[in-house]
Formats: C-alpha cells, sequence, structure tokens
C-alpha cells in the first residue's frame, strides 16, 4: 500500500473508513450512492416503436395498439402522429404533415398496409379492412 | 410549411445524437464502476421519488431537459444534483447558425425514388405542389441542448467526476420558485421550478387576465415564523393578534395576508425566472441576465396591454418600463388572482403544468428549498445573440 492510501484511512472518519468508502486512489469517496438518471432519445423511442411496426402480423387490434402507441409518442414529442406513421413506414420519405391529410393518407397507408399483409393465402376482404380502418 | 419533413425526424441525425448520447452513458459507467461507485440507473421517464431512497448523488445525464426535470423530484433540496451533457456541441460547425442554399426536403422529394417518391406524389396529385415561398430556409444547427446546466459535457467528465466523487466539485445552492395555487376548495403546492415559470392562458393567442400584488403577511413575526418551515406549512404564531388591515385580505396555508400595489393585467401572461433561468425563456422574452448567485426571482409580463389613461397608485400614467418587468426579493411574495377562464403554468417548460381556472390564487416567492448543484466555472452563458 501506498503512504497516500494511509494518510486518507487516517483522516477518515472511523465509519468511513471502509473499503467501500476509500476507492482505488486512496482517497475518502464523497458520495457512495449514486442514481443516473439517463435521458431516453428520440431515436430510442421511435426505434421501439418501429420495430414493433415493422414486425406486426398486421392484424387490426395490433395495428390499433401500435397507433395508440404512436399516438402518444407524438403527443410527447409534439410532433405529429401522422408524420412518424409514415415515417416508420418509409425511412427517408418526404414527411406529410398537418392534421387535414392526415385523414385521407393515414387511412391510405393503413390500407395499402393492409392490403399487403392480407392479400395472402388467407385473403381477408378489403371491404372489412377498410371498414375497420 | 405543409407538406414538408419536420427535420426532428431525419433518421440519420437522430441515430447520430443517438450514438453520441450512448457512448457518453457507457463511458459514465466504466469510470464509475472504475471507481468503485455503488449505482443504479433510471430512464428520465421512468424517475420516481423511490428510486432516491439512499442517494446522496443524483446525476442526470442527458441535457438541460434532464436536469430540470431530476431537479423536480429534489423538491426538499437535500441531495445534490449532477448534469452531464450526454452530447454537447464541440465542433465550430455545431455552434454555428447557418443559412442553408437549397431545401433538403424538396431535394429528397425531387429525387427520392421507391415508395417514399409515390407518397410525394400521391400527396401533389390531392393537393398540388406545396406552396414553397422561398428555396432558402434557415438551419439551426445548434438543435442539441445548451447545457447550461451541467457542470459536466461528455469530454471532460473523467476529471470532473472524480473531483465530484471526491467532493471537489462546486457545489451551490440553487434559488427555486415556490408557488401555491389556492383555487376554490384546495390548495396546490407545486414542484419547485429550477429555471422559470409561465402563468398564461393554454391558447397563445387569448388574453391572460390577471391581478397582480404583493402580499404581506397581517401581522408582525409570521415571516419569522414562516422560515423555520417554509416549505410544508405555513404555521400562524399561537395566539398571535393580527393588525388590522385596510386592503383586501386572502390566506394561504391559514394565514392572513393582505394584497397591496395591485394591478389589473391584460397581457399575454407573464414569466417569473429564477436567476439560473435569467438566461433562457426570461431574456429570450426581453427580461434582464441576472447575476447567477442571486436569490431574487425576475417576472416579466408579456404583451401588456395598457390602456390609455391608466394611472398608477400615484396618479402618474402607467408606462411599460415601470410595470412590465422586475424583481420578487427576498422577503417578498406575489400575488396573482386569476381572472381569465381557463389558465395554465407552465413549470420548467413544456411537460409539467398545472391548469387555473377563474378566481384561482397564486402565490410566488423565493421560498422553495433550494437546489444543491454541482456548478461549472463557466455556467449558464447566455444564447447566442442575447446580451
Amino acid at each position: 500500500m501506498n503512504s497516500s492510501f494511509y494518510v486518507c484511512f487516517e483522516m477518515a472518519s472511523p465509519g468511513a473508513a471502509t473499503a467501500a468508502a476509500l476507492n482505488v486512489g486512496g482517497r475518502a469517496l464523497k458520495h457512495k450512492n449514486l442514481l443516473l438518471v439517463i435521458k431516453q432519445t428520440a431515436f430510442e423511442e421511435y426505434s421501439q416503436v418501429r420495430e414493433e411496426f415493422l414486425t406486426c402480423p398486421f392484424s387490426m387490434p395490433k395495428l390499433d395498439a401500435i397507433f395508440a402507441k404512436v399516438d402518444a409518442l407524438s403527443k410527447k414529442q409534439n410532433r405529429d402522429a401522422f408524420c412518424f406513421v409514415i415515417h416508420l413506414s418509409l425511412t427517408h420519405t418526404p414527411l406529410l404533415w398537418r392534421d387535414i391529410l392526415r385523414c385521407y393518407v393515414l387511412r391510405f397507408v393503413l390500407e395499402i398496409l393492409a392490403e399487403i399483409a392480407w392479400s395472402g393465402p388467407k385473403g381477408t376482404p378489403m371491404e372489412e379492412i377498410r371498414k375497420a380502418v | 410549411m405543409r407538406g414538408q419533413a419536420p427535420k426532428a425526424l431525419r433518421w440519420k441525425r437522430l441515430e447520430k445524437r443517438y450514438k453520441a448520447h450512448k457512448e457518453c452513458v457507457n463511458g459514465l459507467l466504466a469510470i464509475l464502476r472504475r471507481h468503485k461507485v455503488n449505482f443504479s440507473c433510471v430512464n428520465r421517464v421512468e424517475l420516481d421519488r423511490q428510486h432516491l431512497a439512499d442517494v446522496d448523488l443524483l446525476v442526470a445525464v442527458g441535457g438541460d431537459g434532464t436536469v430540470l426535470s431530476s431537479a423536480h423530484f429534489l423538491d426538499h433540496g437535500t441531495i445534490p444534483l449532477l448534469g452531464i451533457n450526454s452530447d454537447p456541441n464541440v465542433s465550430e460547425e455545431d455552434k454555428k447558425v447557418t443559412k442553408k442554399k437549397t431545401d433538403e426536403r424538396r431535394y429528397v422529394a425531387n429525387t427520392g425514388g421507391g415508395v417514399g417518391c409515390f407518397f410525394w406524389r400521391l400527396y401533389i396529385s390531392f393537393f398540388g405542389p406545396p406552396p414553397y415561398r422561398s428555396c432558402f430556409s434557415f438551419s439551426f444547427v445548434q438543435t442539441r441542448s445548451h447545457g447550461a446546466l451541467c457542470m459536466l459535457t461528455s469530454t471532460n467528465m473523467e476529471k470532473g467526476l472524480e473531483a465530484v466523487l471526491h467532493g471537489e466539485g462546486h457545489l451551490e445552492k440553487k434559488t427555486r420558485i415556490r408557488c401555491k395555487v389556492k383555487s376554490t376548495f384546495s390548495e396546490t403546492r407545486l414542484v419547485p421550478a429550477l429555471n422559470d415559470l409561465l402563468l398564461a392562458n393554454p391558447s397563445p393567442a387569448a388574453v391572460s387576465r390577471f391581478r397582480m400584488g404583493w402580499m404581506t403577511p397581517v401581522g408582525t413575526g409570521i415571516e419569522e415564523d414562516m422560515k423555520s418551515d417554509p416549505y410544508e406549512i405555513d404555521v400562524p404564531p399561537d395566539g398571535h393578534v393580527y393588525n388590522q388591515s385596510n386592503g383586501t385580505v386572502t390566506r394561504f396555508g391559514g394565514i392572513p395576508y393582505e394584497i397591496n400595489s395591485s394591478l389589473n393585467v391584460w397581457s399575454s401572461g407573464m414569466w417569473v425566472s429564477t436567476s439560473v433561468g435569467s438566461t433562457a425563456a426570461m431574456a429570450a422574452a426581453g427580461g434582464k441576465i441576472m447575476d447567477p448567485s442571486s436569490t431574487d426571482l425576475q417576472f416579466f409580463i408579456r404583451e401588456h396591454m395598457i390602456e390609455p389613461g391608466a394611472v398608477n397608485d400615484q396618479g402618474e400614467p402607467l408606462r411599460h418600463s415601470d410595470v412590465d418587468n422586475g424583481m420578487i426579493r427576498d422577503g417578498e411574495k406575489m400575488h396573482l388572482r386569476w381572472n381569465s377562464q381557463k389558465g395554465r403554468i407552465f413549470i420548467d417548460g413544456s411537460h409539467l403544468t398545472h391548469n387555473l381556472e377563474l378566481g384561482d390564487e397564486i402565490l410566488i416567492d423565493n421560498l422553495a428549498p433550494p437546489l444543491q448543484m454541482y456548478i461549472s466555472g463557466e455556467r449558464a452563458k447566455p444564447l447566442i445573440g442575447i446580451k
């Protein structure tokens, strides 16, 4: 042990002179229990939902659940949910926004997605999807 | 701007910033492990009071927003706070405000292909070409946090954190704003604000009407008594006989106060800031930048509409320079009576709010428990362009 360790050990109060109170440099720690509050970046938040969106089996309840999340997220971020939805599906799309577009294009996007997803062997009629959307 | 991409959603840029943040967090964890410090991590949005048990230092890793939201949980001011800016403006390019020569979004729209282009064409077929007013757009590159409340950044945290852990950092007590709202049946104590409060109508276009005055306790000795426990309950002294008052009297925490020098205000609301927050929205609104060590609060009435012929208590014409901007000094208490149907108090930004109703009374002073905060030498530099 080096001398600095001894000096510090002697100067520290009895309660603090424990292994936990002394770090590798031999100095007493003032703060021993830390809480780190870490920002979640927009990228992380978006990535989570994006992942869900892209791996979603396109059942309407699941889509609803995802869009609810998207809505909540975009409200939190003060951005239009619609922009985000488009962004999720098309990374480099020139994004369209404003509420006036929302009803038109969001429906359209959903219909396209539903069509892609449901045009497989199962073949759910588009009319049902339209009703749901 | 219709039909154009919100810039914040550009994926590559978000990803770059995420990587910088992640790198900082990983570096921080490595430093803490090297120093054999006990620590736990919590996401900013999941922070709760239960996380604070046995904690002797709170480290906010992010930017000023993370520091402010963390500070809201430290309402007793006993746990010190250290801010680390995880993604600072380090390059000269980051610090510049530039004027772009081309509009990136138009470029993307014209050159993009695939499904994205399909949607763009769909938009144009629905609504026609977007109304570009100019091919030029200003780009404010400095979208990162200013980091005024962060003592350390990802670039200097190695040495700085070591100093803080060993008690060598510069720990300062920062004044915070105490705000109480008295409604018909309740009195609500808001979380202490480190930066500022904005009291305004929820609609930015609507007029905020309120009566602003100053409160003095009816009787003597009450102030001293309040100082013993200023943030919990305003306990009146036992058996104290209050003086007779001549003006309007209101009660907060059971203590009667007389309201003096009151003024009816029609405006877009009011900012109240601490010295720490005076470099932020307050300065942008036209307020003064205060000495960082000041314990005073500053108020600023936004877009105050003074009627022609309005006079003050002395019968002199009311001037903006006399009433719009001023200080709430030690021992002073501002009183507001909210006279609009709706109102809202925004605490340190837009995330934390409290709704106001017609007739609510608001007490504002600097008696919230101060926040213990690690501060760097060059703290709270004014924003670009603000003198």
